[in-house]
């Protein structure tokens, strides 16, 4: 795997460590100083996740109102952002299950690869065809595939946070990269070796 | 011709555009999103702490009772003259029709136990504890609801329904390790949440309450 794994550590552990121990007396301000450092990598994550800009916002303030309630549980073992993003994709994954439309937004895998007039050589042609592929997939390779592949998370946080065994991590990317292989491999000679 | 094959390099390649271009949301309204935040975290009144909650049997006997209350209530409260005719030939006698199933009797009690067993487990989930009584108990009540997803008189395809996700969830209380911290549970729980478990129990089970409670 070529593409590198993102770090979900912040900046500076001693400030953080400080900051949670204001909000669990009641501070707001340490809780909007903490809801800051990490609004935008939360956000990324689970747009990434349900691709849909009102749900991501809703779903990115419920993962700070579950935090911030249940703050006291965070006892340091992880970092607080490996934590926080537990209970982001936590909350994406059991939000978008209640969320039919976003089914209805996908598109059969057969049909992924004739989206649109093919131009081999352009660039935006090419990106047209990787994001139908992947909006393709059924939801359970997907989220794998987005965590593991595009978010940098192991296959041990995957499981963990979605509450499968690794073993089904790793055969959920696997099916999910041979999916993406199959139905982009007349994109190949456009793709450098 | 043959169709090219796409390495895992070349794989790789794409998904690395796709990281750049594919789902990348803008940067999101932080104030706009903090205000639903910082009332739902801070202005509505936690759980207080310390303070001893009914363990679920009490709770199946206070189901139990509300339910003979409510079925009471139903009771006296129908009108003696007779409503138009959608009224009477459709509600009523679906819920006659349960009461007079064999199985009512059993199904109601057990509609009682699991919804006492899973109010229980919500409220755990907040103290993050698990104690081993709900594996043990959740074991048993996995057994009738098997017998009763069997049982031929189980006809009745709402109630088929119910059964078969308490069956899964009953089936997860039942492996939880009794640990403190477990997030499993709040996993169940979200799940319980996302089937609309708890509200369909409530209705079934005031469907199966027993005549004259």
């Amino acid at each position: 795997m070529t593409i590198p794994a993102t770090p979900l550590e912040s900046p500076d552990r001693a400030d953080e460590r400080d900051l949670i121990a204001r909000v669990l007396l009641g501070d707001r301000s340490a809780a909007r100083a903490l809801y800051d450092a990490h609004v935008s990598r939360v956000h990324r994550v689970v747009f990434r996740l349900c691709g849909d800009a009102e749900l991501a916002g809703e779903f990115t303030q419920d993962t700070f109102v579950r935090a911030f309630q249940q703050l006291a549980k965070f006892r340091g073992e992880s970092s607080f952002a490996t934590w926080l993003h537990r209970v982001a994709v936590t909350t994406a994954m059991n939000g978008l299950r209640k969320v039919k439309r976003i089914r209805d937004r996908e598109v059969a895998l057969e049909h992924a690869g004739e989206m649109g007039a093919w131009e081999h050589g352009t660039d935006h042609a090419l990106k047209q065809r990787l994001h139908a592929a992947l909006e393709a997939l059924p939801e359970s390779q997907r989220s794998t595939l987005i965590l593991h592949d595009l978010e940098g998370y192991t296959h041990q946080e995957i499981a963990t946070t979605l509450g499968v065994a690794e073993g089904t991590s790793k055969s959920r990317l696997f099916m999910a990269r041979n999916a993406l292989r199959r139905t982009l491999a007349d994109l190949a000679p456009d793709v450098q070796h | 011709m043959t169709t090219p094959e796409l390495n895992d390099e070349q794989l790789d390649q794409l998904l690395a555009k796709a990281r750049d271009s594919w789902r990348v949301s803008d940067a999101p309204d932080h104030d706009a999103l903090w205000s639903r935040i910082e009332h739902e975290a801070f202005d509505t009144p936690a759980v207080q702490p310390g303070r001893a909650a009914p363990g679920w049997r009490t709770l199946t006997w206070v189901a139990a009772a509300a339910l003979a209350v409510g079925a009471g209530i139903g009771r006296y409260s129908a009108p003696t003259v007779p409503g138009p005719v959608v009224v009477e030939s459709n509600v009523p006698e679906a819920s006659r029709d349960r009461r007079d199933n064999p199985l009512s009797l059993t199904t109601s009690e057990y509609l009682g136990e699991t919804s006492a067993l899973l109010a229980s487990l919500e409220r755990d989930a907040h103290d993050g504890a698990v104690s081993a009584r709900f594996a043990s108990d959740a074991s048993s009540l996995l057994s009738t609801t098997r017998l009763l997803i069997d049982a031929p008189a189980a006809g009745d395809p709402e109630l088929r329904a119910l059964l078969s996700d308490l069956e899964l969830v009953l089936a997860q209380i039942a492996r939880l390790p009794a640990r403190r911290d477990n997030e499993e549970l709040e996993f169940i729980n979200e799940a319980i949440l996302a089937r609309d478990v708890v509200p369909r129990l409530r209705l079934a089970a005031i469907d199966y309450a027993p005549q004259g409670n």
